[in-house]
């Protein structure tokens, strides 16, 4: 095990996987920080790309969008009032003021650090749990991974959806979808009407790239139209450096912050914009000056932005040691990872336990350079916000078809990654959420697999699925959470 | 509005979920061992959404018996219509002209759609960037992009 992480460590800190993981954290910066741009899809520009890279390089630049990504979102927060990405819509509310108030810089740099801190935080959470939970996962029976995966979907419905009902057919809906192709235990062929192209099924990432980008494409036409896209920026907004007052003002905050996002990143489904407004919440109860929040607090800031910058890590836990995305960017990573056979899950750690820790370590260094590079270049990277969505959409639509094009070199995963924007589109019209059908794309033949397995060895008796603890457990949490988001949605 | 969008999903959701149960008890019924068999998990799906669906489908009743305020449906903007329609003969011509030969004007007309009217900008960036997303593929990354198939284009 020592070896492994020696190993990974090494690998994570080769040059050009460091090179990788620093052009990453640029991409994810800007990404974040362009309204309308949401970090999966600039994981999803940058996808097509590691196809052909070796894995160690691919997943080091993908973090580095993931990690930079997520903080990027906030500059344009505190210097716009527009949340670059979800996350960072907490940030906004005393951000803002603070620029408002001529205090860009105090608040650009009170996120930079407490991103940082916070992206550390989860660091070791990932270092120290992620082996300890594949361990445990590894004793796992088949019904235990059944009840694990259903537990993934009915949590993500009931967090990604005001409606229960819509949440829920939305991951049905991506159930039914994954039904098509060769069934997993057998190979014999459902719903394909003779086409070839269909045997595989759909392939997940065209799925992902169409249900993303398509309707992100859409969306900055129509706030093209009522011209809510653009706003001047000023790139004059003082020093980013922080005093000592205002270091140990955010001790407590960035504290809250880090634990409330590392756990929350855990829960498939949550995310940054949760993880960063309970975090917020509790700050602001443990203040000793709440009523500055909404004001121009620096608590108010480095609170959530500790918070969605330590969900990246936690969620990376349950991708790396069960298979079960935490997010929207851990399922596009998955993606990106089995393309390289590399299949995320507890044998990871078994069969590939190098490469576990090499992500591990790409994780640190993802941090470590998006720090550098948010406080060393910030007035460069806010003046590449200018850049015409004229010219960025436009790539942005043809990188979707030669992303497509080039995962099997085959037109028909381009047609499927129009439907899928098409079907990204119409939910959107029902405001039906889209991660639920997502992440039943990532996991539905898992389920399907780990059902069947079950009920074979217990020749169809279901009581086989309340015989394990972990697996009663598992479907107790599945009930709860069901149950709770009725309660939620009647409240 | 979101009541009339509900029973029209709903309803489309319903005729989708009870083709595919009439598809379903179409598949053959191979049972090997213990295993419950492959329409075994499309069952429960299908079902799922059928019942899912018709739920949908009562809350928008329900609303709009409750006095949902009807709004009158809006079309999309036409820019919208011509990005999808554009979107649509991009991809129906890429296998037959290629991608070279494709995407320059399909990225030009765009630009144009996002607001870019600079007309110097239009005319270089129209083919450069597409050129150069070409030769990075299939040059640097060496993934093969769609070569034109028409006997004219010398495919």
């Amino acid at each position: 095990m020592n070896e492994s992480i020696l190993q990974g460590f090494l690998q994570a800190s080769l040059p050009i996987n460091l090179m990788a993981t620093g052009i990453g954290a640029f991409i994810g910066l800007i990404v974040g920080m362009i309204p309308g741009m949401t970090i999966s899809s600039g994981i999803i520009i940058v996808l097509p790309l590691t196809f052909v890279l070796d894995p160690g390089f691919a997943i080091a630049l993908l973090l580095g969008v993931y990690v930079g990504g997520m903080m990027g979102g906030s500059f344009t927060a505190i210097l716009l009032n527009i949340p670059g990405t979800p996350s960072a819509s907490a940030t906004a509310m005393d951000g803002y003021p603070m620029a408002l108030k001529g205090e860009a810089g105090r608040a650009l740099g009170t996120s930079i650090v407490a991103g940082f801190i916070g992206g550390l935080f989860s660091f070791l959470c990932l270092y120290f749990i992620a082996p300890s939970l594949a361990a445990i996962a590894l004793k796992f029976h088949a019904q235990d991974l059944f009840s694990l995966v259903f537990f993934g979907l009915t949590i993500i419905c009931s967090f990604a959806a005001k409606s229960l009902v819509k949440g829920l057919l939305s991951a049905m809906v991506g159930l039914l979808i994954v039904t098509v192709g060769q069934d997993p235990m057998l190979g014999t062929p459902r719903f394909t009407f003779g086409q070839v192209g269909l045997l595989s099924g759909f392939h997940f990432l065209t799925a992902l790239v169409g249900l993303f980008a398509i309707p992100e494409l859409i969306n900055n036409l129509f706030n093209l139209k009522s011209g809510t896209a653009e706003k001047k920026t000023d790139t004059q907004f003082g020093s980013i450096l922080l005093n000592r007052a205002d270091l140990k003002q955010m001790r407590k905050p960035v504290t809250i912050g880090s634990i409330t996002g590392a756990f929350l990143g855990i829960l498939p489904g949550v995310g940054g914009p949760i993880a960063a407004f309970i975090s917020y919440d509790y700050a602001k109860k443990a203040s000793k000056q709440p009523e500055q929040f909404g004001h121009g607090s620096i608590e108010g800031i480095a609170a959530p932005e500790s918070a969605n910058n330590a969900v990246t890590g936690g969620a990376l836990i349950p991708m790396m040691t069960l298979g079960i995305p935490g997010d929207p960017a851990t399922a596009i990573l998955i993606g990106a990872l089995l393309v390289h056979g590399l299949a995320p899950g507890p044998l990871l750690f078994i069969e590939n336990a190098d490469f576990a820790y090499t992500i591990i370590f790409a994780f640190f260094w993802a941090n470590i350079f998006n720090f550098m590079i948010a406080t060393s270049g910030l007035r460069f990277l806010v003046k590449l916000l200018s850049t015409p969505k004229a010219i960025l959409m436009p790539i942005i639509a043809l990188l979707c078809v030669v992303g497509s094009y080039a995962l099997q070199n085959s037109f028909f995963d381009v047609y499927s990654m129009f439907f899928f924007g098409m079907l990204g589109l119409a939910m959107r019209w029902l405001k039906m959420p889209v991660v639920p059908l997502l992440l039943a794309l990532v996991l539905g033949k898992q389920l399907e697999e780990h059902l069947r397995v079950a009920l074979t060895a217990s020749k169809g008796d279901v009581s086989i699925f309340f015989t394990s603890g972990f697996s009663i457990l598992f479907l107790c949490l599945s009930a709860i959470s069901i149950f709770w988001a009725f309660y939620a949605n009647r409240k | 509005m979101m009541g009339q969008k509900n029973i029209i999903a709903g309803v489309v959701l319903i005729l989708i979920s009870l083709t595919f149960m009439y598809l379903t008890s179409q598949l053959p019924n191979r049972i090997v061992g213990g295993d419950p068999g492959i329409a075994f998990f499309p069952w429960i799906i299908t079902l799922s959404v059928l019942v899912l669906s018709i739920a949908m489908t009562i809350q928008g009743w329900l609303s709009i018996r409750q006095g949902e305020a009807a709004t009158t449906w809006q079309a999309p903007p036409t820019r919208v219509i011509v990005m999808v329609g554009l979107y649509i003969i991009f991809i129906a011509l890429l296998p037959y002209l290629g991608f070279l030969i494709a995407s320059i004007p399909f990225f030009t007309i765009l630009m144009f759609l996002y607001g870019g009217r600079h007309k110097l900008l239009l005319t270089l960036a129209g083919p450069c960037i597409p050129i150069s997303i070409y030769f990075l593929f299939r040059h640097v990354f060496l993934i093969p992009l769609p070569n034109a198939t028409l006997e004219i284009l010398g495919g």
